[in-house]
């Protein structure tokens, strides 16, 4: 199951998050692509509005601190990951991701090639682009049942 | 008293030894020292696992620089956060382990407070109240600093880090990484106003930042016009970093004046750009308003603002116990 969403202003992109957010009933490994400056942190804002992370968090983006973590509703945690600063599937094992993605947490990771590389299998795929009138194009991959639940329950 | 600083929240293993809060015997960062020559295998700054082979070399050299044995140490301070959980539990339990063998005080580091402290380590510091700029790759934070140990933070970044744009506009430029050095020097003396982009400023009486739609703008710049010589980017270069420069300038200049300061410190590795420093001190003067910078040693991530911090907090009895841990961030 695949979904296209256009949406036109930070604000829609951010709602869209949230809508994926409420859709969540459990742990969840989310895959985001797409360049620079496409909305990917955008968007994890409102995901963490729909799994109802504290609004006195501000979800900032993890580049530097390379993962974010923040208690979530629902008994789950948001991990916010970023793997643009790392070099090989080594550095990942460096971070400890293996004892991260083991517990009760929603797992958004930017970047996400690396783990690509070392078969880390993501419940969904959002591919994050500009169209012509720079408006966001997100596309939606569901890669297994637990994926495509989750989109059925967004977009029902 | 002299302590012994450790600093490892993110991607540098540091230690350092300061006397009397602000003297400086000596301030190692791993990423200067060949330790991976010392132990046959390079050292990935990033890696957490890899500040556990680098902790002891750096401790070692901090102390043998200093000149002093490791008896002479009296205090223990370690940054607890925020920052890296893996990175920060390195630093922050070899401090627990040391500080418990020997019997000495350890004092739990707030990372942004130690940058703020490094401005305590320069001559002449900051008078108090002051405003203070924490500007790095994962901080933008402003705060009003009353005292040694009152830092009201009047706001921070709502998305990327200055530092992190700055990564992040040098990557889209094919520049390289980190892209603060490289962004400054192609810039250069080169006229800022030959592309305008945004400078977003919040609300009005926020002193918060966000420098996500500037590097929106910068991509959608860089895919509309040819960018490709030096000289194209070295435009581009120049206009964002103005962009920037303008932002925290605005937001600083705001946050003296609601404050009713007369000093404004930068610290953190943003402020080892000497564009900003100088654009901020001249718009500052005229207003009559004196900025401190550190030196560019103590403007990235270092072990001596640690110590200098940890001193005070020893001196004013905020002890660490044992059964303390490391937190990643703090709750806003």
């Amino acid at each position: 199951m695949n979904q296209q969403i256009i949406t036109r202003t930070d604000d829609q992109t951010r709602y869209l998050g949230q809508r994926l957010g409420q859709a969540v009933t459990g742990p969840l490994a989310l895959a985001l692509t797409g360049d620079l400056g496409c909305g990917k942190t955008t968007f994890v804002k409102g995901l963490a509005r729909g799994l109802g992370v504290n609004k006195g968090y501000h979800i900032t983006s993890p580049t530097f601190t390379i993962i974010n973590e923040y208690p979530a509703e629902r008994g789950l945690r948001l991990c916010h990951l970023d793997l643009y600063r790392l070099g090989s599937v080594e550095e990942l094992a460096c971070i400890g991701y293996e004892d991260i993605l083991e517990t009760d947490a929603v797992v958004v990771v930017e970047w996400p090639d690396l783990l690509k590389e070392d078969r880390f299998s993501f419940d969904l795929e959002l591919a994050f682009a500009y169209d012509a009138d720079y408006n966001r194009v997100i596309s939606f991959f569901a890669c297994g049942q637990t994926g495509k639940n989750v989109l059925c329950r967004m977009f029902s | 008293m002299i302590v012994l600083g450790i600093e490892s929240s993110c991607d540098e293993t540091a230690a350092a030894l300061v006397k009397n809060h602000n003297h400086i015997l000596s301030s190692v960062i791993a990423s200067q020292v060949d330790v991976h020559k010392q132990y046959g295998g390079v050292v990935p700054e990033l890696a957490s696992r890899m500040h556990i082979e680098a902790i002891t070399p750096v401790v070692e050299q901090a102390v043998d620089q200093a000149g002093i044995s490791m008896n002479d140490i009296q205090g223990v301070a370690a940054t607890r956060g925020p920052g890296l959980i893996g990175a920060l539990l390195v630093g922050f339990c070899f401090a627990k382990a040391f500080a418990w063998a020997r019997g000495l005080p350890l004092a739990g580091v707030n990372h942004l407070e130690a940058h703020i402290h490094s401005l305590f380590l320069t001559a002449p510091a900051p008078a108090f109240p002051f405003i203070c700029l924490v500007v790095s790759g994962g901080h933008t934070n402003i705060y009003h600093v009353q005292s040694e140990n009152q830092f009201e933070r009047m706001g921070q970044t709502r998305d990327d880090a200055a530092g992190e744009a700055f990564d992040k506009v040098s990557k889209m430029l094919d520049l390289g990484y980190p892209g603060g050095p490289v962004i400054e020097a192609l810039a250069g003396t080169r006229n800022p106003d030959q592309i305008r982009f945004p400078r977003s400023l919040l609300e009005k009486d926020s002193f918060d930042f966000s420098f996500s739609g500037l590097k929106s703008a910068v991509a959608r710049y860089i895919h509309e016009n040819s960018v490709t010589s030096m000289a194209d980017k070295g435009r581009v270069a120049a206009a964002f970093q103005a962009a920037v420069i303008d932002v925290l300038c605005e937001k600083l200049l705001g946050a003296a004046r609601s404050k009713n300061c007369r000093h404004i410190g930068v610290s953190g590795g943003v402020s080892a750009n000497q564009t900003f420093v100088a654009a901020l001190t001249r718009r500052a003067g005229r207003k009559n308003i004196q900025v401190i910078a550190p030196p560019v040693s103590l403007c990235g991530d270092n072990a001596a603002m640690v110590a200098a911090r940890g001193a005070v907090m020893i001196r004013d009895g905020q002890i660490c116990g044992l059964d303390h841990d490391v937190y990643s961030r703090v709750l806003h």
